[in-house]
């Protein structure tokens, strides 16, 4: 279902109530492709430290007996204090960085921030 | 086999009360969901895209938390320790790279539902065709156990069955009609409702059990000392039907498998395949993904991802720590509970999962037994909700109001949803039932969460590659996603079924891992000899800007600010 006149009628309402007036409601495709990449070099970084961390681990524990022998924190084994929670640690500061970073980028990129070197709004 | 494994059935005095008490707070909760509602297909598919954060983080996690997440998790884990726990890992893992890649664009381009994400990517008709099909795919093969799920579950609840019918198959009847009458009553925003207290349920049972097992005495490292001080023991069952329990085979090294290490069930690849399968399936299960849609904007969908991944976590957590601290308690306390020396044989539960339940009982008794079980029928119910609302949308939008009847009125759509709905729900208990509870063999550890790992392998390799690609490449063309989902998915169910009936192997049964890489060089080779689709940079700004969200947010501070004055 298209949205474009919902959105249409929002963008009078939004306008017509605006305390600083005119918003910035357009995005350019030279500022959405700056964000683009920008977006995409995030997520493909993170992506990669995800990867290594959760398939490290795993190679870790499978790979050194160790890890399953061994005990830290009390009777814990590291494959299980891996295993069994801190990689669950590791996927929140992951992701809640990940996101604050995106969010940030677009706020500095588009909207209400100043135009990236390069590029003009219409 | 299946019968003879449920003979030692934990639940001696059923109690309907609590059962009955949750049903009546779901329909109500269905019911004042359609009173709010504006009676409109989009409301009923998606709730009018106006769910807050939080309450779609929870709903989320409730369509995401199935008996394979509730019983299964500690049941893994308590046959298999840490192999077990890698199981819970995968799960929580595969919302990582749905952060990353999909969440965001996915709410901001899309409308409906997956297929009409793709085809309006692709200006294709036959991409939405396609993918229509793939979506039902993973939805008939992950609603099918849940079906299953249901029928096991209420055999463990209650020997009353229907007229002509077994208890398994009066599970369920019971299960996929009154998720369908859920559903058709409360539409997506009675179900996310149901699913995020529903979630909030599962939640508040494993804490329960983790307060009541602290209060015991319990001790989460000692517990895992004491499990791991010697060889892990797993029941067996001879040709003649005596049982007993024998050291657990480990699969990496050799020798005897032990709670704290790995190998208990995996080979070395198995444990990475199964792993990629999990974490890449979640970005390609349409049940899941839909509820984006739901969300108010692109950044609400990427901050309800990060509460999904924090939520998620806690919950796999405590599932590990319940099924550690059952195989320490239930072999500590076997001698002192007659029922409990029933359901196992040398202070070995029979029925891994049965660890969990039997928790709820030595906790809480009759009652804490009644809650657990009533919470595992929750768990199923809120899952098939979520995978009659994601068919409901492919078919009643994509196929219905695209091509059988584009000039349908809101109310032609809404009854074709609902209608949807029901069909599904009656062609998935038929397939269920089909399935003969009996020949269920006991040696299965987890029957759900393996049949449920097949429909993230069909996601995986089917789904995943061309959501990411027609997200973040702008020459990917719709014939190469069209190849790519046809590849993808005759691949992994050729992989699967050669596991099944010819030879059993750990990377054939979880292929994500080699097949998903294959298929992204599939789709990359044949954009390099297709037409890409028109207007990318239109396309673009729509999925990658934020002009949208703006507005919206204004929108609502604006809102916020004219009810103040």
């Amino acid at each position: 279902m298209s949205t474009d006149g919902q959105d249409g009628h929002e963008n009078e309402l939004a306008e017509s109530y605006s305390p600083v007036a005119p918003f910035d409601d357009t995005d350019t495709p030279a500022e959405v492709d700056a964000v683009w990449r920008s977006q995409r070099r995030i997520a493909l970084s993170y992506f990669v430290v995800f990867a290594i961390g959760t398939f490290g681990v795993g190679l870790a524990i499978v790979g050194l007996s160790w890890s399953g022998d061994n005990t830290v924190f009390g009777g814990f084994s590291p494959a299980f204090v891996l295993a069994g929670g801190a990689l669950y640690v590791f996927f929140l500061i992951l992701a809640v960085a990940a996101a604050t970073l995106a969010n940030s980028i677009e706020d500095r990129m588009m909207g209400a921030g100043p135009a990236p070197f390069g590029s003009h709004r219409e | 086999m299946r019968g003879q494994r449920h003979s030692g059935a934990i639940v001696n005095e059923p109690r309907f009360g609590i059962l009955i008490a949750a049903l009546v707070v779901a329909f109500a909760i269905s019911v004042v969901a359609r009173v709010r509602s504006t009676r409109t297909a989009v409301d009923f598919q998606l709730a009018g895209q106006r769910m807050g954060v939080i309450t779609n983080a929870f709903a989320i996690c409730g369509d995401y938390v199935s008996a394979a997440s509730f019983l299964g998790v500690a049941a893994a884990v308590y046959a298999a320790g840490v192999d077990g726990a890698w199981y819970a890992t995968g799960f929580a893992a595969g919302f990582i790279p749905v952060l990353l890649f999909v969440a965001t664009p996915l709410r901001r381009f899309g409308d409906r539902s997956i297929p009409d994400f793709l085809a309006r990517r692709f200006n294709s008709e036959k991409v939405r065709i396609v993918s229509v099909v793939m979506v039902q795919l993973v939805i008939l093969a992950y609603l099918v156990p849940q079906a299953v799920g249901g029928g096991l579950a209420w055999e463990l609840f209650s020997d009353l069955a229907l007229p002509g019918l077994t208890p398994y198959s009066t599970g369920i009847v019971a299960s996929t009609l009154l998720t369908s009458s859920l559903v058709v009553i409360g539409g997506m925003r009675g179900t996310t409702w149901n699913q995020a207290i529903q979630f909030l349920v599962l939640l508040g049972i494993l804490m329960w059990v983790a307060v009541a097992l602290y209060a015991d005495g319990f001790d989460y490292s000692d517990s895992v000392a004491a499990a791991s001080a010697e060889p892990l023991r797993s029941v067996v069952e001879s040709s003649t039907g005596e049982v007993s329990t024998e050291s657990t085979v480990n699969q990496i090294g050799g020798g005897a498998a032990r709670f704290s290490a790995p190998g208990a069930r995996y080979s070395r690849s198995g444990q990475f395949a199964l792993l990629a399968t999990l974490m890449f399936g979640t970005a390609g299960l349409p049940h899941v993904m839909n509820r984006f849609f739901t969300s108010s904007t692109g950044r609400a969908a990427r901050k309800t991802t990060v509460w999904v991944i924090g939520l998620i976590g806690l919950f796999y957590a405590l599932a590990v720590m319940v099924g550690t601290a059952a195989r320490f308690v239930i072999a500590r306390d076997v001698a002192e509970h007659e029922w409990l020396a029933d359901i196992s044989v040398e202070g070995v539960l029979r029925t891994p999962e049965h660890a969990l339940l039997a928790l709820g009982r030595l906790y809480g008794g009759e009652m804490g037994l009644s809650i657990v079980t009533t919470g595992a029928l929750l768990a199923i119910m809120s899952t098939i909700g979520g995978l009659l609302l994601a068919a409901s949308a492919s078919w009643g939008h994509d196929v219905y109001e695209q091509h059988l009847n584009p000039r349908a009125s809101r109310t032609q759509a809404l009854r074709a949803g609902q209608l949807v709905v029901a069909v599904i729900a009656l062609a998935a208990a038929l397939i269920a039932m089909a399935v003969d509870s009996n020949r269920i063999p006991a040696s299965v550890p987890s029957v759900v969460a393996s049949l449920v790992t097949t429909a993230f392998a069909l996601a995986g390799c089917a789904l995943t590659p061309s959501i990411v690609l027609a997200i973040w490449w702008k020459k990917v063309t719709p014939t190469a996603i069209i190849v790519g989902m046809v590849f993808g998915s005759t691949s992994a169910i050729a992989c699967i079924s050669y596991s099944l009936w010819v030879s059993a192997s750990d990377l054939l049964q979880a292929p994500t891992i080699f097949l998903a890489p294959m298929v992204f060089v599939v789709i990359a080779v044949v954009s390099a000899f297709t037409e890409p689709a028109p207007d990318v940079d239109q396309i673009w700004v729509r999925m990658h800007g934020s002009a949208n969200d703006r507005k919206a947010e204004r929108l609502a501070r604006i809102t916020l600010e004219t009810t103040r004055r």
